[in-house]
């Protein structure tokens, strides 16, 4: 996928004419864009890595949100709205279209979401090489079990993606849990970003169950998953690292030290599941990546 | 001989007309309930399967009620342009290919604002007016019909022999 494709399949869910405000930007600006954002009754942004900038057309309706909800979701926001209550869809070639508005809160959890008042689309981005720092550190010896870590919107999921492709490309079968559509953007089956040669995807199950499916039907030898934040996320990533797999994943924490020192991960730590982090830090548009050893 | 001939000819051609308005009339009915039915189809595929509209579109262009087909036919074809027009401009296009009268096509256009938009319950809310709507409409239309059968049929055969009769 080109740089600007994943700016261009975004600003398509867009109304006409704030499409057509996005598509007059530069294009070294739709290239480094990592988000457009519409709030309603306010202007429309662009978000890059240093900051986000107005596009300059008019402001944004809730109408206009409901035409990118209708948009994205193919005329079926009932399929967003009701099936899921994680506040986001993702559509054709790993596009994330986060939603924000009124909670609808059944039995004391959140069911869905009604009458938006924020979106924001998520440009997916491969940048190949960007593991390049790293990956001979990763791999050397032999792929140890390995978590990703940064706060959202740093890029763990484009370097999850990366590392998943360059270690498939290297000759290991790699097995990826896609739960969310974002890491391949698969669509009828193809992974429209590239996740190498040896990668099964496995996409819209939740972790705990695909994990085990993928062990047992596609025999890996690294199993890979995004976004760890859940109980049941954790408690998937403990039993698949009994099966024999190594693993590599991503969390949402500061350092190594904030991943280790949260109890949800207490569980991980104990076992001694993750051998090695990956602290991805962000400073403007440049990331930096710092790899420890856990020491058990 | 020429005359009696001319006289069939003419009762036939008044009572078929006849036939032909009351014959008009049921196939309105028969559209408005054919509506009405593949309505409450997609209102359950949307309701309780959570289907895409695109999925239950294609749906009922194949095996939907017979005289509702061809509007979703035409849909299905359409929504492929979704996103350079929204849904609801989609829909009330290939509404105005059906045979309906203002205020039906206007029920029916009244839907396509919501469908699609948002959640199962409001979709579920929008989905049941509009047949509510409809459903009255055809029930008016059924009796239209029934009454019509009789009024045109018996119209047509009667202006026909009273032409008939002049005629002789």
């Amino acid at each position: 996928m080109r740089s600007e494709d994943g700016f261009n399949r975004a600003a398509a869910l867009l109304p006409q004419e704030i499409r057509a405000a996005a598509m007059a930007l530069p294009g070294n600006v739709k290239a480094r864009a990592e988000e457009l954002r519409l709030r309603a009754g306010r202007e429309v942004f662009v978000c890059l890595a240093d900051g986000e900038r107005a596009l300059g057309c008019r402001k944004a309706e809730v109408r206009d949100l409901e035409c990118v909800l209708e948009t994205a979701t193919r005329a079926s926001a009932h399929t967003a709205l009701s099936a899921t209550a994680a506040g986001f869809v993702t559509v054709r070639g790993g596009c994330r279209v986060g939603l924000c508005g009124e909670a609808v809160v059944k039995g004391g959890t959140v069911a869905g979401i009604r009458r938006l008042s924020a979106v924001s689309l998520r440009i997916p981005r491969e940048v190949k090489g960007c593991a390049d720092a790293i990956f001979d550190r990763l791999t050397d010896g032999g792929f140890r079990d390995t978590i990703l870590v940064s706060p959202p919107g740093a890029g763990k999921t484009t370097l999850l993606r990366e590392l998943v492709r360059r270690i498939s490309e290297n000759g290991a079968r790699v097995a990826l849990i896609d739960e969310r559509g974002e890491v391949a953007g698969v669509w009828e089956g193809v992974p429209e970003l590239d996740v190498g040669r040896r990668t099964d995807v496995m996409t819209g199950a939740p972790k705990g169950e695909a994990a085990m499916m993928l062990i047992r039907a596609m025999t890996p030898e690294i199993l890979a998953a995004d976004e760890i934040t859940s109980p049941e996320d954790v408690e998937a990533m403990a039993a698949a690292a009994g099966c024999g797999v190594r693993l590599l994943a991503t969390a949402h924490a500061e350092s190594a030290g904030d991943f280790a020192s949260r109890p949800i991960y207490a569980g991980l730590m104990a076992l001694g599941v993750f051998k090695r982090v990956v602290t991805i830090k962000k400073r403007g548009a440049v990331r930096e990546y710092e790899v420890e050893e856990f020491v058990p | 001989m020429t005359r009696v001939i001319g006289a069939v000819m003419i009762v036939a051609a008044f009572s078929l007309s006849g036939a032909v308005k009351a014959g008009e009339l049921r196939a309105r009915a028969r559209r408005l309930s054919a509506l009405v039915s593949a309505l409450e189809l997609m209102r359950c595929e949307v309701v309780d399967r959570l289907a895409p509209v695109p999925d239950i579109i294609e749906r009922l262009a194949v095996s939907g009620p017979e005289a509702s087909r061809c509007f979703f036919r035409q849909l299905s074809l359409e929504i492929a342009g979704l996103g350079e027009r929204e849904f609801s401009e989609i829909w009330s296009s290939c509404v105005g290919t059906l045979d309906l009268r203002h205020e039906e096509a206007e029920a029916m256009r009244g839907l396509g604002r919501s469908l699609g938009r948002y959640g199962a319950a409001e979709q579920d809310g929008a989905i049941s007016r509009c047949m509510a709507l409809l459903e009255s409409f055809a029930a008016q239309a059924r009796e239209e019909a029934a009454a019509g059968t009789k009024l045109y049929g018996g119209l047509g055969v009667t202006v026909g022999l009273l032409l008939a009769i002049m005629l002789i």
